[in-house]
């Protein structure tokens, strides 16, 4: 799996050749430093790096110093410096020239010794990553504030800190021509469903391009549906998050370089969820999921309906608002769905412009823009008041579930278009053709609109709402073939034994 | 399967011309809300000024700006049968009437006395446009005048009378009569109905409508 670099074959006993080669194959880089130096018993060696990706502190202590001091009355060999002298946590013996540069190019420090054609290499990796703190996008008010960063090595040892097990398992493959990127499957053997497991390395096998530079490029590149409107792949940036999905019997995909993982399979309510809803009590956590898929309905079917009801329904309008949107309505230029669109569209081009600027200037331009400009156009008679309103309760309820951001856009677009064209009856026609369209997709072999399509009744109970967690006694069958993960804990039963 | 649906390939533009027929069909239907002209209530009577046969009042309620509490306006139009009147109707109004906000279907003696004012009233519970719901009352002036006329605080007159009749239906025990009713208990069974009575009382700047005590009874 993956590419590897053409170098020349074998280590040669000659420390000048090594050298030579080196040189040959950099292109004269500016970052890649080669050290000759001396061993405590004369004998030349020469160690060669990454400057910027070694921790030169360290290097110096653990790694120059015990070298430079090693005395013996022969000569040394690789194997006999790894075992006696070379105190660093980690030191492999290479034999192949192409094994020990893409390791020297992850970070390593490589170590040629004159007169072996073996050669070693040791991780003091140091390279500059910022620290854990708390991601952006997945903000709880209670629960676990550390996420993910760009280094696949700490995130991989934060999903270690959550599951202690030895069933715990981390498959690393190397992808990317040039970028030769990192990337780790991390599992439990023991739960996860190996079908999906073998799907997702025959996916990445096939993955062939000059480099990965973020998670969601793989995850175009792997998921089921090129095309699909919604994600079928899922995302985390915490830890958290990531480890209770492993254990439904998930597996999680990292890259090195992306601060998001990827969880698969992933299935629609997953988008409705929110990893406090397991940390609170279970009828606030209900409520919130009920909150969050009705704001999801507001989000898609709001303008459509309001279209449909002002163009067709008109009998569904209480008088009194029918007769304030008529008069409102009477001095805009513009017919009410026009409006909707025109307003929808510089909405769209504010909130994009919000994200591109600086923080304090983004901020400023989404302010300036809601309230005033919506303001003025309204004072202005551009749009009515009515449309405002209901562009403005359907972009609060878009951010409310943030893992369906773009798939919501395109259906809260096409439901205005029914709705305005068509009336209720295609805001009903929509809503067939999304339900079939729901039912048809896949993730890696699973249902993605399971448990509704098809049924799972015994999954109904983690689903719109959260059932207290000693009821949730098994895993999702549809994701994991090892189904019970709990004893059975209901309140009382222990008083019993 | 996938042969068969190679054949039908040369089918698949079909649903999207399907969809493209009904968009334009839907779009004979769809109206803006700047141009309709809200219809809160009718008013039918035998045509004072001779020719035509029906006198068609309607009151519509009327917003320029959000913030004013709206004004009526009051519309006549004569013609032989309902369809007749609608048109003529639509030629005096500059907006399309939208009737199933109207409330009220104030009657003058002719209409419920009469076999073409009672097939009158038939068509006019058929228009499928007409909620079945609204409240009759009976005037012996001229619906045109009670229209004019004021009712309490209310702004327009239709809303005013709707809940005094609906009102007075709670606390006297009298059936307030909705055009349903009088479809079923008179027109289908040939029974009889007790509508209410409106009348104009004449006070200083304006006529005052109120609500008589007695009914008119209709068979």
């Amino acid at each position: 799996m993956g590419s590897r670099i053409e170098l020349k074959k074998q280590i040669s006993r000659n420390l000048e050749e090594n050298i030579q080669a080196i040189y040959a194959s950099t292109a004269a880089s500016m970052d890649i430093v080669v050290r000759r130096f001396r061993l405590g018993n004369g004998q030349e060696a020469a160690a060669f790096f990454i400057d910027g990706l070694v921790s030169k502190d360290l290097m110096g202590r653990d790694f120059f110093e015990p070298l430079m001091h090693a005395k013996k009355e022969g000569i040394w060999t690789a194997e006999l410096l790894a075992a006696e002298v070379i105190h660093s946590g980690e030191v492999n013996v290479e034999t192949e020239f192409s094994t020990l540069f893409e390791n020297v190019l992850q970070g390593l420090i490589g170590l040629f010794i004159d007169g072996c054609s073996t050669a070693i290499t040791i991780e003091i990796i140091s390279w500059p990553q910022r620290s854990i703190g708390e991601p952006e996008t997945d903000v709880v008010i209670r629960g676990p504030r550390e996420g993910f960063i760009e280094s696949v090595r700490m995130n991989v040892a934060l999903l270690r800190r959550k599951i202690h097990h030895p069933d715990f398992t981390v498959e690393t493959v190397r992808l990317g021509r040039y970028s030769q990127t990192d990337v780790c499957l991390v599992y439990v053997s023991s739960i996860v469903n190996q079908g999906v497991l073998q799907k997702i390395k025959q996916r990445l096998e096939k993955i062939d391009m000059d480099g990965l530079m973020d998670s969601g490029i793989i995850e175009q590149l792997i998921q089921d549906t090129p095309f699909s409107l919604f994600p079928t792949i899922g995302v985390a940036e915490k830890p958290d998050i990531a480890a209770s999905r492993i254990l439904e019997g998930r597996v999680v995909l990292m890259l090195d370089g992306s601060p998001i993982a990827l969880t698969i399979p992933m299935l629609f309510v997953e988008g409705l969820q929110n990893s406090e809803d397991y940390y609170t009590r279970f009828y606030y956590a209900s409520w919130l999921r009920l909150v969050r898929f009705i704001a999801f309905v507001l989000n898609i079917y709001l303008p459509g309906f309001f279209l449909a009801a002002s163009g067709f329904h008109q009998q569904l309008i209480p008088f009194k608002l029918l007769l304030s949107m008529s008069a409102a309505e009477s001095v805009t230029p513009f017919s009410t769905g026009v409006s909707m669109l025109l307003i929808w569209i510089v909405y769209e081009i504010l909130r994009e412009a919000g994200v591109r600027l600086p923080r304090p200037a983004g901020q400023a331009i989404s302010i300036v823009g809601a309230i005033v400009m919506g303001d003025a156009a309204v004072n202005a008679n551009l749009i009515s008041a009515p449309v405002l309103i209901v562009l403005a309760v359907t972009i609060v309820a878009s951010f409310v579930n943030s893992a369906y951001t773009d798939a919501s856009s395109i259906l809260r677009l096409c439901f205005l278009l029914l709705g305005w064209l068509l009336g209720l009856f295609g805001l009903f026609l929509g809503t067939a053709i999304l339900r079939l369209y729901l039912c048809s997709l896949e993730s890696f072999g699973t249902p993605f609109f399971a448990p509704f399509g098809p049924m799972f009744p015994r999954q109904a109970g983690d689903t719109m709402v959260r059932m207290p967690l000693w009821l949730l006694r098994f895993r999702p069958s549809e994701l994991s073939r090892n189904h019970r993960r709990m004893a059975d804990m209901a309140p009382g039963k222990e008083d019993k034994r | 399967m996938n042969a068969y649906l190679q054949r039908l390939r040369p089918l698949a533009f079909l649903p999207a011309l399907l969809l493209l027929l009904t968009v334009v069909v839907a779009e004979q239907d769809r109206t803006e809300l700047s141009e309709m002209a809200l219809v809160i209530g009718l008013g039918l009577d035998a045509n004072p000024k001779g020719g035509e046969p029906w006198e068609l009042t309607v009151e519509l309620a009327y917003k320029q700006q959000n913030d004013s509490p709206g004004e009526k306006q009051v519309f006549t139009a004569a013609g032989g049968s309902w369809e007749e009147l609608r048109e003529e109707l639509g030629k005096v109004l500059d907006k399309n009437a939208h009737w199933s906000s109207a409330s009220l279907l104030i009657l003058g003696g002719p209409v419920l006395e009469t076999a073409e004012g009672k097939e009158l009233l038939r068509s006019i519970f058929l228009d499928p446009k007409i909620n079945g719901e609204l409240l009759l009352a009976v005037s012996a002036e001229e619906p045109s005048q009670v229209f004019s006329a004021s009712f309490g605080e209310s702004n327009y007159l239709s809303a005013g009378l709707e809940q005094g009749l609906r009102l007075q239906a709670k606390t006297q025990e009298k059936q307030a009569v909705s055009l349903f009713d009088y479809m079923e208990q008179v027109l289908a069974l040939e029974g009889s109905l007790a509508v209410p009575i409106i009348h104009l009382e004449k006070q200083e700047d304006q006529a005052e409508a109120a609500i008589a005590k007695e009914s008119y009874l209709a068979f």
